[in-house]
């Protein structure tokens, strides 16, 4: 591999970025054989345990890419349809579901996994770590997304497929007005995208926070990482509304708690709330880290470090941030206030700020360098055509009034592709042709690239540009024929045209991939671009030789002799010190090696426990409970045994990585990556908690004359017991904590015991007190809002009742001490944001009718 | 085990704190807006234009204060070295024109038409 150069300063290194060699000298024989050896991903049928980064994420990216396809040709299906007007070749049940799918397959099961495969493929090698923190738990995402996705896909052969639009809006899709089991697939399908999303979020956010090479401060994190960082912040604040509107409309349908039905005092309107709060940041979840994969390509191919890095970091950010305040601009005809939209369209206009410095400084760093017009590139500057112009229409229907004329209409259709395919595709085939070099043997073919750029382009072009006009000229989306005649004939045939030419384009990346990719290892084909930050040192399964000190955003321009001081073992940790797959964890904000985190081993039990998570959810969706329960207990016991080999203990003395620096190999408290990732899912959990919140004061607005007067609410008396019981619990797992410093494990037992017995009883009296008042959820929109909570109620009560006796087979094993209790603080801190969780949820339902004296 | 001398939470925080404001101040006009149209209490309250605006007004005030608060000492600041100072006041200065552009409708609509 050639040794990257400055490009403006050639080899000559600059003074202040010259840091002493931790392991300056020769290297003892067989420590990289070793390296190699422990890394290794298994062979023959257990190679699909396997859990590198490398292999998982070319899975990841290649079923995303694979996904596209078929979305791809559903929407050629689409297209051919819609050619000639009233065309027969499908029906009206079938297009509906081709348009469903093609939606959910592309936002769900292509755009999302494919950035967060970019992120797991590239993300330990561009923070310079050997893995991210929980490589088993990318792998349980990656396979419960693979298997799930499949099944769910192949429900179109089977005239099951959803078919009330990838935003499943009530009351068309509820029982009454599509019974069968069509709608459940997505509900039910969905679940498993949305797990894995965030078990995919969670390794992120702690990879990049925790697992950078020492010396990548903030401000020296590449953008590409920035961008995952806040990408995988936005699913842990968006995936939760859409996780507790399929749940709410799942009731709906399956038990008919009235969440959703006018009559009863729901609201359809709820679900699309709840839906956009998800839904409009879900289009930046997808935007962001493409546009990060761009702040990546373009210093290399303008050879020069961006123009105004702080400023493209906080235009990531306030997007991220501005984009949670959107949500309400695909509902400007539903009624809503004009005043209330207002401030809607305000957010809509003000994210075009952030999204407008990104692409000035990606200008001006093209302007600020010498262009090397490859194809990459090529597609960077596709990606700024379609995307400016897509940002633009997104202006437009950011007026309400204009909104109001094109609601509906073609001209949406070509505005969110714009977005979309602009914003995100033209990236994804940017960053396939620039990255491709770093896993392949060989790179793409530059001439065909050329071909593949010239055809998808054009054929972009060609195909949504004029469908601004078919909806100006007012023909609706969904439709699946039209009569001749209203001036939409020759329009749509020419996006017909154009479609097959994007097809086209996509066949002929198939072939060149075919011909060219080979799954590189240690000879992959190198940094060709001569760019400039980690991921293009010298690597293999072990990520990179030795773990570099990084003393500017472009390391291999500004460090000489990086790539061969890493390959010959002079920075931190050139072998494997513990004998085992280890990585260097620093801090958070100023990247300084804390400890050495003993990484996992390949095993069956991810897989199992992803394969039989997806098929727990799509069983449940044919009714088959007691199948589908077998599966989840399945999954269950597999994650268990997952879990009770996690917590290994301080197994091994301090080692030493070189420099002078000797890290321990065990960790607890807020300094342990579990720590970390247990805040993370809590504020998962608080996030659908705070949504259940919003669905109750939500539909207390809209159907006041469905919630009861004070005198028929369950007496205070139960609430008050159980919130007495919950905060006694909450008491013995702070007197067990104590217990467990001193090493008292038996009381930690007991106390864990008594909380649990505590944690029930709260839960019992909740329940009886309100199945006593003879109300039910199917009543009223409120009766079902206040079950949901007593549902919620006894569902993280199972769940820390289930942690609890976990950790208390750990004290029985003798796998819990006054060190080893990363078990224990996980349990610790879920029961008291359980505990916390819970009283507010008592305090709202049993309080707030009170308090406005209904 | 190196020390942090720059810990996570107190950083993180700083640096979200424009966004934490931002969101408070967003749920608030919407939801006492959404609130005083869905129940018809718009038309009362104080002073010849109802309480919505005041309520806006008085909500908008605050933040756009708060958010004056987090950028003045990075403006006073000889240098802009500070990754996380002048991260902090930019968001605070992105989310400032957020806060008083989606606060400006209320000078020009009616509230629950």
């Amino acid at each position: 591999m050639a040794c990257a150069e400055h490009p403006r300063g050639g080899a000559q290194p600059r003074p202040r970025n010259v840091a002493p060699l931790p392991n300056p000298g020769p290297r003892p024989a067989g420590e990289l054989d070793e390296l190699r050896r422990i890394w290794t991903p298994p062979r023959g049928l257990r190679f699909l345990t396997a859990i590198n980064n490398n292999y998982v994420g070319i899975w990841y990216v290649g079923t995303a890419f694979l996904f596209f396809i078929f979305a791809g040709i559903l929407g050629l299906i689409m297209r051919t349809q819609l050619a000639v007007p009233e065309n027969d070749l499908v029906g009206p049940n079938l297009y509906n579901q081709l348009f469903t799918m093609h939606g959910t397959v592309m936002m769900f099961l292509f755009a999302v996994p494919a950035v967060e495969a970019m992120g797991v493929l590239l993300l330990p090698n561009m923070l310079g770590a050997r893995d991210l923190p929980f490589p088993r738990l990318s792998a349980y995402a990656f396979w419960a997304y693979f298997v799930g996705g499949l099944v769910f896909f192949s429900s179109i052969f089977f005239d099951l497929a959803p078919k009330g639009g990838w935003f499943m809006y009530p009351p068309l899709t509820t029982e009454t007005y599509s019974p069968g089991v069509n709608e459940d697939f997505w509900l039910l399908g969905i679940g498993f995208i949305e797990i894995s999303a965030i078990a995919g979020a969670i390794e992120i956010i702690v990879g990049v926070l925790r697992t950078r090479a020492p010396g990548m401060t903030l401000d020296r994190i590449p953008v590409f990482a920035w961008a995952m960082l806040v990408f995988a912040l936005m699913i842990v604040f968006a995936f939760p509304a859409i996780i507790l509107a399929t749940v709410l409309l799942e009731l709906e349908r399956a038990f008919h708690w009235p969440f959703f039905s006018a009559e009863l005092g729901g609201d359809p309107l709820l679900w699309q709330h709840l839906f956009w709060f998800f839904g409009h940041p879900e289009v930046y979840i997808i935007f962001l880290p493409a546009a990060g994969m761009v702040s990546m390509i373009v210093p290399t191919m303008a050879q020069t470090p961006i123009v105004g890095y702080r400023l493209v970091v906080l235009a990531i950010v306030g997007t991220g941030f501005l984009s949670f305040g959107l949500w309400v601009h695909h509902m400007f005809t539903t009624g809503i206030p004009q005043l209330s939209l207002s401030f809607f369209s305000a957010a809509s206009m003000a994210v075009a700020i952030p999204s407008g410095i990104q692409v000035f400084a990606w200008i001006a760093t093209f302007a600020a360098g010498r262009v090397q017009m490859k194809t990459p590139a090529l597609f960077v500057l596709g990606f700024l055509f379609v995307f400016v112009l897509g940002g633009l229409t997104g202006v437009m229907v950011a007026a309400v009034p204009f909104d109001w004329q094109v609601h509906d209409t073609y001209f949406v259709v070509a505005h969110f592709h714009y977005v979309l395919f602009g914003g995100m595709v033209f990236p994804l085939f940017a960053a396939f042709y620039y990255w491709i070099p770093y896993v392949s043997r060989n790179a793409l073919s530059e001439r065909a690239g050329r071909w593949v750029f010239g055809l998808i382009f054009v054929g972009f072009n060609v195909a949504f540009f004029p469908m601004h006009i078919t909806g100006l000229a007012g023909m609706p989306r969904r439709v699946y024929t039209y009569s001749a005649g209203l001036g939409w004939d020759a329009l749509n045939m020419v996006s017909t045209i154009g479609a097959f030419m994007i097809a086209a384009g996509v066949l002929l990346f198939v072939i060149d991939l075919a011909r060219k990719f080979r799954m590189g290892g240690e000879n992959n084909a190198g940094n060709v671009w001569n760019a400039g930050t980690l991921e293009w040192l010298p690597n293999g399964n072990y990520s990179n030789r030795s773990v570099p000190i990084v003393t500017s955003r472009e390391p291999l321009w500004d460090q000489p002799n990086l790539a061969k001081d890493v390959e010959d073992g002079h920075y931190y940790l050139p072998g494997a010190p513990t004998g085992g797959r280890e990585t260097i964890v620093t801090s958070a904000v100023e990247a300084k090696p804390q400890w050495l985190l003993q990484m996992p081993y390949p095993s069956w039990e991810h897989f199992i426990g992803a394969v039989f998570t997806a098929a727990f959810f799509l069983l449940l969706t044919f009714k088959l409970v007691a199948v589908s329960l077998v599966c989840g207990f399945i999954a269950i016991a597999a994650i268990v045994k997952w879990l009770w080999s996690l917590d290994p203990g301080p197994t091994h003395r301090p080692v030493p990585i070189g420099g002078g620096i000797e890290l321990p190999v065990y960790a607890t408290g807020p300094v342990s990556q579990s720590w970390w990732a247990m805040v993370i899912l809590i504020l998962v959990a608080a996030s659908i908690f705070g949504c259940a919140i919003f669905s109750y004061l939500f539909l207390w607005t809209v159907s006041p004359e469905v919630w009861p007067a004070a005198a028929s609410l369950p007496r205070a008396v139960h609430p008050l017991t159980a919130a007495v019981a919950l905060i006694a619990s909450t008491l013995c797992v702070a007197y067990a904590s104590r217990a467990l410093q001193r090493g008292r494990v038996v009381r930690v037992c007991l106390a864990l015991g008594l909380a649990s017995a505590l944690m029930l009883g709260a839960f019992t009296i909740d329940l009886a007190a309100l199945l006593d008042t003879r109300l039910r959820p199917t009543d009223s929109a409120y009766a079902a809002a206040v079950y949901l909570f007593v549902a919620i109620h006894g569902f993280y009560a199972a769940l820390v009742v289930f942690m609890a006796c976990f950790t208390i087979a750990r004290g029985i094993a003798r796998k819990l001490d006054r060190v080893r209790r990363v078990t224990f603080d996980n349990t610790m801190l879920f029961w008291h944001y359980t505990v916390a969780q819970t009283l507010a949820g008592l305090a709202l339902v049993h309080g707030f009718p009170r308090l406005i004296g209904s | 085990m190196t020390a942090e001398a720059r810990p996570f939470a107190p950083t993180a925080l700083r640096m979200s704190a424009g966004i934490i404001v931002w969101a408070v101040h967003f749920a608030v006009i919407y939801g006492y807006t959404g609130l005083a149209c869905a129940r018809r209490f718009h038309d009362t309250g104080a002073m010849w234009t109802g309480a919505v605006p005041w309520v806006i007004g008085i909500a908008t005030a605050i933040a756009a204060a708060l958010m004056v608060l987090l950028i003045l000492p990075a403006l006073r600041a000889r240098e802009s070295r500070d990754f996380v100072q002048w991260m902090s006041a930019a968001i605070a200065g992105l989310a400032l024109i957020g806060i008083l552009y989606e606060a400006v409708p209320v000078f020009m609509l009616p509230v629950c038409t």
